[in-house]
């Protein structure tokens, strides 16, 4: 028979692997999660000024957790990117946003850019041309699941795949239409089972263990039979009463 | 297994739901790898340390 504290052992492993099971499951939704570590923001080095807005807020807003931007989880986000190339400068061809979770991409969104070249208005003027892309950002197909506060990145890319420019910011997804997501519901199911097994874990190890037991009660005296003795051989011990004399029963 | 070591294991698990609960609310970001790991070690830990003296005291009577 299985005892009560290795039910509960094996119950402790399940949990603990549902747990790790979820966690992997919300950091890996996106195949293309290349990224373990979420990249630093890159400076604009080579573009002669580059920003995006969040609804029309600079994302610099909501550079710290605290001032992130709340939105509902499946709420659509206009974004607005704009910059400046200069001359040489390079070619940007995308404007990404991903979000991260414990340092995967959960979550990514891009646009194709649109450059227009500018020839230098003034030989002191030496602008390359202007850029700028659109995009209705969403948490995507996990939007029932996720709730709470993300880092996202924004980032413009060039031609040869590489990130001229990026910016993070925070935003702090409620969830949908007031309901506590999936994710929440779990963890609070979860927790209060495990509040209930540190509160009950004196009932549980009474159970487990056997009934504390008193001293054996005295044993009868047995006679013991003599060496050699037969049967109706029989040695009273020495504080025994005497026996009393079988009486005559006369007809 | 203990009662002491039976609770270190609940609260080792409730310290890890309370870090993804804190991050779920809102107050707390767990985007970089390094820095999220590191709260929920730290949570873990703390739990468990936690819920083994809660187990002790409630057991130590039995």
């Amino acid at each position: 028979m299985t005892s009560w504290p290795g039910v509960r052992r094996r119950g402790r492993i399940v949990q603990l692997v549902v747990l790790a099971a979820v966690a992997v499951l919300v950091a890996l939704p996106t195949a293309s999660a290349t990224s373990v570590n979420s990249p630093k923001a890159v400076p604009a080095a080579s573009l002669l000024s580059a920003n995006a807005t969040w609804e029309g807020k600079n994302i610099s807003q909501a550079n710290t957790q605290g001032s992130a931007f709340s939105i509902s989880a499946n709420q659509q986000i206009y974004v607005n990117f704009s910059y400046v190339v200069p001359v040489g400068g390079p070619n940007v061809t995308v404007a990404r946003i991903q979000a991260f979770y414990f340092g995967a991409v959960i979550s990514t969104d891009q646009v194709s850019t649109v450059t227009r070249f500018v020839p230098g208005l003034a030989p002191d003027v030496a602008i390359g041309g202007r850029g700028s892309g659109v995009m209705n950002w969403s948490l995507g197909t996990f939007t029932y699941l996720l709730a709470g506060l993300y880092q996202l990145t924004a980032s413009l890319v060039d031609s040869n795949g590489s990130t001229v420019w990026s910016e993070n910011f925070f935003i702090d997804a409620k969830a949908v239409d007031r309901v506590a997501s999936g994710l929440i519901i779990f963890l609070l199911v979860l927790g209060a089972v495990e509040l209930w097994a540190i509160a009950t874990v004196g009932r549980s190890v009474r159970k487990a263990r056997p009934k504390r037991s008193g001293p054996p009660p005295p044993k009868q005296w047995e006679p013991t039979p003599a060496p050699g003795a037969g049967s109706e051989g029989t040695t009273p011990p020495p504080d025994a009463a005497p026996a009393e004399p079988a009486s005559e029963v006369t007809p | 297994m203990s009662g002491a070591s039976n609770a270190a294991g609940s609260g080792a698990v409730l310290g890890a739901v309370v870090i993804f609960l804190i991050q779920q609310f809102g107050f707390l970001s767990l985007s970089g790898f390094v820095g999220g790991l590191v709260y929920l070690v730290i949570a873990v830990i703390v739990g468990g340390i936690l819920g083994g003296l809660a187990g002790w005291a409630l057991t130590r009577n039995h």
